[in-house]
């Protein structure tokens, strides 16, 4: 089991080496684990599929939100490809891959849906907060270029991941301004849209994204600035936390983090730390999602979901 | 002041035997409970101060704070709801008391000038309750024909009530205010004294209801010094449905009322009462292992009040700290 | 609430002529719905053409009053339970037994709560189509006909006693579709035999199934030392607080309650017998009692259209508190309780009780009774209002617990259409 997952974490660094991202090698897995399979019932294949799933949300790489969600994304779409009624394994096998081949083209094509979808969101000479790094949101400004937009970017404190998305609009021509996130709110009343992405969207339209989102949704509300959450639809997942505290259950943190790096050792060991990696911000501050299939008020989001869930009650 | 110090006090005072009288009679209304009217309570208090003040004051400016403080403290420990008033009005006295030592009239003594220094205190302080409603800014808050919301009885906004019935017709609708249910009362009261329009629900009917009505109007025992309101239990929950509502709440105190003090958090304030009143014994014994929890008060934030009403007018809530800072001196707000 | 039968049966008439057998959710579905829902609507008791047309249709004398309070004008009466009680004023004979005691039983408080009210209609049903005879056997539309003019009598019958509850509403809904879709060709026996199955299978499916499906759900959702506070009573909740107890969770619950129907009491009673741990406090004191608890759950008459629910008086306040305090709100419900109704406040539609209620009760001897003195000669100016319901609004309320799992409220509506359906095609 333990050998196994060491397979699985490494061909994972495999695929994030090669430039893929984390939904996209997640998905490979997937899709490498039905095509090896050598068993013969469509049972066997069913739980193959299931530990697999289970062996990649349990790496380091493999448990946070987002991939949990896209397991969850191709476990679906595999179920819809009707694989359960085939007459062999064989075919079985053929849908899933083709299923699960659709879903990693679409976490790819994903991006520019989005970006085509929200161009109309951005306004000339606008100013854009944003935090953490989202391709997504990467792909809209990118596609903003000549709007002669002005991008904020809070730091993200303390991963401070959002150098990435300052490095990459850099490539860009973009010029970011970087805010420590204490900075967020004497910056939020110049600001025209707070544009954030997000690792998971819940059943109730909360988005769960890097700790720091919350605090930006907060100041936008005060202050009646629109936020909007650029998002993948593979990310949204059958969870309904009802605070943070709800989220902390269902996302433990990582204790890698370390969160303050500039003090004495033996400080250090005598104080605590509260350092979650990622916040809830609930639907009543989203003003609209924007997503590969178009752009969703939060609320859609769980009736989407819950007709799904209805027949499927009815059905057993 | 310690407790020690106090027991002295109280006991050199006990000397002064027409004073101490006058102290024990009141101590007695006191509990056993027999005032529904803070006003009465507050004249009262300022008689009995006077008194005591006019007997202990040959000993010097120390020895009658010192009375004072202890008499005042004695009798707001015996009060319940109306120990605000008490301190409020022991205050009051300690101030004048001071000002009279500080600059007294020459030409008489001074007990003497003490004496005429609260009787002038009292006659003003008697006509509080009248000049509270005829005050134009009061009677000014209601319109013909306007809605208005009360909970419970409180005896400052029944004056008021009554008192612009007479200027002119409008609604009341009145949530009884259970376990008490004070609220038949005052119904009974502006109906068949009044001839208001008058509508009684329960408090259960306040979110319902509300859309109907035009104005909240609230009493309650304290004003505190950031201007919320001490107020009897459930009167929270009628501010917070007239702010879902977006309704105007208007809160109504006597001048005694305000507090020079700061609320200590937003539930430290909370007594809690006897629980026989919300289940009797027979019922309660049925649920044996039940804990019943039956709150005096709510502290309502005075963000969520719209305008304070007192004998000076109207005034936002937000600057009571700076009436409470002309009231009293700052070395009596401990009392 | 109240169904008006005659709107019933003009509804049904408009369903049955539109709709086909079977076709379980398909696109047009949503088209479907719309044009039901505008065909019902309630009857407004200060329209007097109206009120006549309702009342030749009454089978029971019971007069239909107009408030002495003028906003509550358009709404039902409350009429006091005399005539029913009584037994008099109705013909014996025309309504089956088991409906004229469920009735008598409805009018007088005996049954009361969502739950129960429409466990105890079904179980009437049963009985009622159990004995269902025809005197004449010649035309197969027959079969059709009487069963629904027997339904309609007994609906007619119920809710001159006391409004429908919404999951009645849609129980009748139901089975007036199941009337309608039972195949030309039966003898009595068959049809009689397929009517008990449908209602066989609502009561399983819609009724008793879900209350311990919600209690699985919920009661998971209960840490350990969780302080919950509950409004009044309500089956659904106490149910899936109980089941919490019984996986071992240990959590205070806090009741609640209010005047005058007292009903947390009986909440309170059932709690400490189940052995959980309970503080009790009335609505005054709901501030105090919210601002330690980590949970509110409530349980609902309804859930409607937009997500707001209809819960007993006083949840609404309850709700706010919750919310301005900022504790989860919860709102356990079974999906047969959902409407496609609105109501933005709680005056448009709401059923009045007994006004005289509002006087002290013996048991309240330290409240003020000025008025009792007064109960027969109330003077005209002095007005009482005893309203049963009041609707919460969605924004504050987190989610629903029903048997499909945890939702938010507003996607209530996308159940009750697939519910409506899934019954159809049933």
């Amino acid at each position: 089991m333990a050998d196994d997952l060491d397979k699985v974490s490494a061909s994972l660094q495999k695929y994030l080496d090669e430039g893929m991202e984390g939904a996209q090698a997640a998905v490979q897995i997937m899709i490498n684990s039905v095509t090896n399979f050598t068993a013969e019932t469509i049972m066997g294949l069913e739980q193959e599929l299931g530990n697999t799933a289970e062996l990649i949300k349990s790496t380091t790489i493999g448990s946070s939100m987002e991939i949990r969600a896209c397991l969850e994304t191709f476990i679906s779409a595999a179920g819809r490809s009707g694989f359960g009624g085939q007459p062999d394994v064989g075919l079985a096998k053929k849908c899933i891959v083709s299923a699960g081949e659709a879903v990693r083209d679409s976490i790819v094509e994903s991006h520019q849906l989005i970006a085509k979808y929200a161009h109309n969101l951005i306004q000339d000479g606008s100013q854009i907060l944003t935090t953490s790094c989202s391709s997504a949101v990467e792909a809209i400004l990118a596609s903003s270029v000549a709007k002669d937009i002005k991008v904020y970017v809070a730091l993200g404190y303390p991963t401070r991941k959002s150098y990435e998305i300052v490095r990459n609009l850099q490539k860009l021509g973009i010029r970011s301004t970087v805010l420590p996130d204490s900075a967020v709110g004497s910056l939020v009343e110049q600001i025209d849209v707070v544009l954030v992405g997000a690792e998971a969207v819940m059943e109730n339209g909360a988005v769960v994204n890097a700790t720091g989102t919350f605090l930006l949704a907060l100041a936008a509300k005060a202050v009646g600035k629109p936020l909007y959450v650029a998002v993948e639809r593979y990310k949204f997942i059958r969870l309904y936390p009802l605070n943070q505290k709800d989220l902390r259950v269902l996302a433990p943190d990582s204790s890698e983090l370390e969160p303050i790096e500039d003090i004495e050792p033996e400080l250090k060991q005598s104080i605590d730390f509260f350092n979650p990696h990622v916040d809830l911000t609930p639907p009543e501050y989203i003003q609209m999602l924007l997503t590969d299939e178009g752009l969703l008020p939060p609320s859609a989001v769980s009736d989407s979901l819950i007709q799904k869930i209805y027949r499927n009650y009815v059905r057993c | 002041m310690d407790t020690k110090d106090l027991e002295a006090a109280i006991k050199a005072l006990s000397s002064h035997k027409k004073a101490w009288k006058f102290v024990e009679a009141f101590s007695h209304e006191l509990l056993r409970g027999s005032y529904t009217d803070s006003s009465d309570v507050a004249n009262t208090t300022a008689e009995v101060l006077k008194v005591v003040a006019v007997a202990t004051c040959m000993a010097g400016l120390d020895n009658v704070r010192r009375s004072l403080r202890a008499v005042g403290r004695y009798l707001a420990g015996l009060a319940g709801n109306y120990k605000y008033v008490i301190g409020n009005v022991t205050r009051r006295v300690l101030k004048l008391v001071q000002e009279t030592f500080d600059d007294p009239d020459e030409e008489f003594s001074i007990q003497e000038n003490i004496k005429e220094a609260l009787s002038l205190f009292l006659d003003e302080f008697n006509q509080t309750r009248d000049t509270m409603v005829t005050n134009a800014a009061v009677a000014e808050q209601i319109h013909s024909a306007e809605v208005i919301l009360t909970f419970g009885r409180s005896a400052t906004v029944e004056r008021l009530l009554l008192e612009a019935a007479k200027k002119r017709t409008f609604e009341v609708v009145i949530a009884e205010n259970s376990p008490r249910g004070d609220g038949h009362g005052l119904a009974k009261v502006l109906a068949s004294e009044a001839k208001l329009e008058v509508t009684l629900i329960p408090d259960s009917a306040i979110f319902a209801v509300m859309p109907r009505v035009h104005k909240v109007i609230i009493g309650g025992e304290a004003v505190l010094a950031n201007g919320s309101l001490l107020a009897p239990a459930g009167t929270l929950l009628v501010t917070t449905v007239a702010r879902h509502y977006s309704k105007p709440v208007v809160s109504c105190a006597e001048l005694y009322k305000l507090t020079p003090l700061f609320p200590l958090s937003t539930m430290a304030d909370v007594k809690l009462l006897h629980p026989a009143t919300i289940l009797n014994e027979e019922i309660a014994s049925e649920m044996p292992n039940v804990n019943i929890v039956n709150p005096a008060n709510d502290l309502v934030p005075a963000e969520m009040i719209s305008l304070l009403l007192s004998d000076n007018g109207g005034c936002s809530p937000v600057v009571v700290h700076r009436l409470v800072k002309q009231l009293y001196d700052e070395v009596d707000v401990p009392l | 609430m109240s169904e008006a039968p005659t709107d019933l049966s003009t509804k049904s008439e408009r369903s049955s002529g539109k709709r086909g057998k079977g076709g379980g959710g398909g696109g047009s579905g949503q088209s479907r719905h719309q044009g039901k829902a505008t065909g019902r609507a309630r009857v407004q008791f200060d329209d007097p053409s109206r009120v006549a047309r309702a009342a030749k249709a009454q089978i029971t004398s019971r007069s239909i009053q107009q408030s002495d309070v003028p906003f509550l004008q358009h709404l039902p009466q409350y009429e006091g339970n005399t005539s029913i009680s009584r037994g008099s004023g109705f013909g014996t004979g025309q309504v089956h037994p088991a409906i004229q005691a469920l009735g008598v039983k409805y009018a007088q408080g005996v049954i009361t709560g969502g739950h129960s009210r429409c466990l105890a209609f079904v179980n009437a049903m049963e009985e009622v189509f159990g004995d269902f005879v025809m005197t004449d056997m010649n035309n197969a539309q027959q079969i059709h006909r009487e069963s629904s003019k027997l339904l309609n009598r007994c609906v007619q019958f119920v809710v001159e006693c006391r409004p429908l509850s919404v999951s009645m509403g849609n129980f009748v809904r139901y089975l007036k579709e199941q009337i309608a879709h039972l195949p030309l060709v039966l003898s009595l026996p068959e049809a009689r035999k397929l009517i008990l199955e449908a209602i066989d299978l609502f009561r399983e499916k819609r009724l008793l199934l879900p209350v311990n499906e919600i209690a699985d759900i919920g009661s998971k959702l209960i840490g350990r030392g969780e302080k919950i506070v509950v409004y009044a009573y309500s089956e659904v909740v106490l149910n899936l607080l109980k089941q919490a107890r019984t996986m071992g969770t240990d959590f205070l619950v806090i009741v609640i309650d209010s005047r005058p129907l007292y009903e947390g009491r009986r909440m309170a009673k059932a709690l400490d017998e189940a052995g959980i741990n309970t503080d009790y406090g009335l609505l005054n004191g709901a501030s105090y009692l919210i601002h330690s608890a980590t949970k509110v759950i409530l349980g609902a008459h309804s859930i409607m259209a937009d997500g707001s629910v209809t819960s007993r008086i006083g949840t609404a306040s309850v709700a706010l508190l919750a919310k301005s305090l900022h504790v989860p709100i919860l709102v356990a419900c079974e999906a047969v309780k959902f409407s496609d109704r609105v109501q933005l406040d709680s005056i448009a539609f709401n059923e009045l009780g007994d006004p005289l209620q509002l006087l002290p009760s013996a048991c309240e001897r330290s409240a003020d009774a000025s008025l009792s003195e007064l109960r027969d000669k109330l003077p005209s100016n002095l007005r009482m209002i005893n309203m049963l319901y009041d609707v919460t609004p969605a924004a504050y309320i987190q989610a629903a617990i029903c048997e499909v799992g945890v939702i938010p409220t507003t996607s209530a509506l996308v159940i009750y259409h697939e519910m409506s359906d899934y019954t159809t095609s049933y």
